[in-house]
């Protein structure tokens, strides 16, 4: 017998053909976590970690989880780096044929923002899967390899801190 | 809009980004630092690139053809256009005999129908059609792949060229290639094939679909090499017996060359096939026959399961009925002879018995200490049964991967098959020890466990090998094949 050494382009098609399929999923999931002005940076550096974590990577089924998890972690590294540093948010693109009055959305949207980039990163990674991108808790359970419970309790405790927002923009 | 819509739709709409286009794709880079390596040939035989690396990857993926991303494969056929007939194909520039080897030639459509109701299951069967395969550049395989279970391979034996036809040239490179359509089988050509089906596929793959008469079966034995999960899908399995008639004209039974799957050297019987047919009193009855290494067998038959480095002749040939009975399919019967002596050591019925529950037993090794994958260290196993009989010995069988330090034999990024045992208590024993050439070194680091397997167990063992030491079993990592 003569083992052989793995053939590099397969593995590079391998990853193309498991990985591409995701690559705006995880472009939204990072805009969601950590804003679209750092949307790109995070999701380059995750596609990074997951080429070089490849090797690791065992069940094309989790693919999706994978990935989230991936840009989930790369995501809570950019957090953590960017408190130390000058944050630049950008004026949202609102959709639109909007109803309502656009100063009144923009506004609600900027406190949203504040609130919502105050959130412990944990909440923020949840909220964003969940919500962002309609996850269930089982799914962003197992991205984010944490309980059920745990899921549940960072939405419940996310939600009522930009609740307590909506509800002072209110009473305004 | 209560308040979770509107923390939705907030949510939404930072998600809600146009995606920039021009992101770095990562491959362009060096490959990942771990090393791998596949051991097995006949996963090697799969990853065999022939001639169609990237034009088939890249013209195909755009034309349609669905590259694959995990294990599988339609080996049930689908079940559009499909047209049963016990008449032959209806292909008017082939004239496919009436009957080989003592059975009628039926057509792909019939021989769907009775692989679907069960009546392949250990019966043989002889099918006319067109066949043609496209061998796409294959990645490794993310984990265990069955012995009947398709991994990158896009064949059809069709009733009709245009069935069977996956590929068309396209531009002056590449072509275009597409999924099977119609009724088809998905034939599995194995080591114990009689004919080698590249022999009439001249023209690559964007030739002309070959017509070809082929013997075969379904309900193989070594649907228990494939998971749990996976074995209904291996269990439907056309296996190939035999190619029968090509290119015009019968095709004789020959022996297929075969290798010893630990050295990969080929083995070198010392009965002719003939002699083995004619020691055995098979007549003209049989339908393959093949030399295998006796620790090997089980990887053709796994209800026999032998250690030992000695040649045996596994013979299968049909039993009675046939067109004079009126009937289509032969029941097949398996039987094992000693090249050395020409003794009839055992035989069986092809089709499983119907109280047959095994347990699968895998095996994995963790060696610390050990540089992937440059070395020529092994992992090795032994299983003896409570008799004391030596049930296997060999090397782990599958990949080995790992990094500087810590190599892995076997395991669910790559294990090889399971032993597929009776019920019943075994003692295990791993071991580490240098391949050379064939010839193993001296043993070192041996450790020794007991295991009781109940019917249907699937249990994965893992020897644990601290730097330099003796080795420990443990529960397997997770996943693990037999998870």
């Amino acid at each position: 017998m003569a083992p052989r050494e793995a053939d590099a382009a397969s593995v590079a098609a391998t990853f193309e053909v498991l990985v591409r399929p995701w690559v705006d999923e995880m472009y939204r999931a990072a805009a969601a976590i950590v804003g679209e002005a750092d949307a790109r940076d995070v999701t380059q550096e995750a596609l990074l970690d997951a080429w070089r974590g490849f090797d690791r990577f065992r069940d094309p089924e989790r693919v999706r989880a994978w990935l989230h998890a991936i840009v989930a972690n790369r995501s809570r590294k950019h957090l953590r780096a960017r408190r130390s540093r000058p944050r630049i948010v950008p004026i949202p693109n609102w959709p639109e044929g909007s109803v309502e009055d656009g100063s009144t959305v923009l506004a609600e949207r900027d406190r949203l923002d504040r609130a919502f980039e105050l959130l412990p990163a944990d909440q923020r990674l949840t909220l964003a899967l969940h919500y962002a991108l309609d996850l269930s808790v089982p799914q962003v359970a197992a991205a984010l390899s944490v309980p059920e419970g745990t899921v549940k309790s960072r939405i419940h405790a996310g939600v009522e801190r930009l609740r307590a927002v909506l509800a002072a923009e209110d009473t305004q | 809009m209560n308040d979770e819509e509107r923390i939705r739709a907030y949510m939404h709409g930072r998600s809600d980004v146009p995606v920039p286009d021009d992101l770095h794709w990562p491959t362009t880079g060096t490959v990942p630092r771990r090393r791998w390596s596949i051991s097995s040939a006949r996963a090697w035989g799969r990853l065999a690139v022939a001639g169609l690396v990237m034009a088939v990857l890249v013209v195909g993926v755009l034309s349609g053809l669905q590259m694959p991303t995990g294990p599988g494969r339609p080996t049930t056929p689908p079940t559009s256009g499909s047209t049963p007939s016990t008449s032959q194909p209806s292909e008017a520039s082939t004239s496919f005999p009436s009957e080989v080897a003592g059975l009628p030639v039926i057509s792909v459509a019939h021989a769907v129908d009775l692989l679907r109701s069960g009546k392949l299951d250990g019966q043989a069967v002889a099918v006319a059609g067109y066949y043609q395969e496209v061998n796409p550049s294959c990645p490794a395989p993310f984990g265990y792949i069955g012995p009947l279970q398709g991994w990158c391979r896009f064949d059809a034996f069709a009733d009709t060229q245009a069935g069977a036809q996956l590929c068309q040239p396209e531009g002056s490179n590449g072509m275009s290639c597409h999924q099977p359509t119609g009724t088809y089988l998905a034939p599995f050509f194995m080591s114990d094939t009689s004919g080698n089906v590249w022999t009439w596929l001249t023209a690559g793959a964007t030739g002309e679909p070959a017509a070809l008469v082929l013997i075969g079966h379904a309900g193989d034995a070594r649907q228990w090499q494939c998971t749990a999960s996976t074995q209904s899908e291996c269990a439907n399995a056309f296996v190939v017996d035999r190619i029968a008639w090509a290119a015009g004209g019968d095709v004789p039974l020959a022996a297929p060359e075969t290798g010893d799957q630990q050295s990969g050297k080929l083995i070198t019987p010392k009965m002719t096939l003939a002699q083995a047919v004619a020691a055995a009193g098979f007549g003209d009855n049989v339908v393959a026959a093949a030399a295998f290494r006796a620790g090997d067998i089980a990887t053709v038959d796994p209800r026999w399961n032998y250690a030992g480095d000695n040649i045996l002749w596994l013979v299968r040939s049909l039993g009675q009925g046939g067109p004079s009975q009126g009937e289509e399919t032969r029941p097949e019967t398996v039987s094992l002879v000693d090249d050395a002596t020409g003794r009839l050591i055992d035989s069986h019925s092809l089709k499983l018995a119907g109280d047959y529950q095994p347990a699968r037993l895998w095996q994995m090794a963790i060696v610390h200490g050990l540089d992937c994958c440059a070395t020529n260290d092994f992992a090795f196993y032994s299983v003896q049964s409570d008799d004391g009989t030596k049930v296997h010995e060999g090397m782990v069988s599958g990949s080995r991967s790992g990094e500087n330090g810590s190599t892995t034999f076997g395991g669910s990024y790559g294990s090889g098959p399971p032993l597929v045992l009776p019920a019943g208590r075994y003692s295990i024993t791993s071991w580490l020890a240098t391949y050379d050439g064939g010839a193993m070194g001296t043993p070192r680091d041996e450790c020794s466990t007991q295991v009781t397997l109940r019917p249907l167990d699937n249990v994965t063992l893992d020897a644990d090998y601290p730097a330099g030491q003796a080795c420990t079993f443990r529960p397997a990592p997770s996943p693990s094949p037999g998870s």
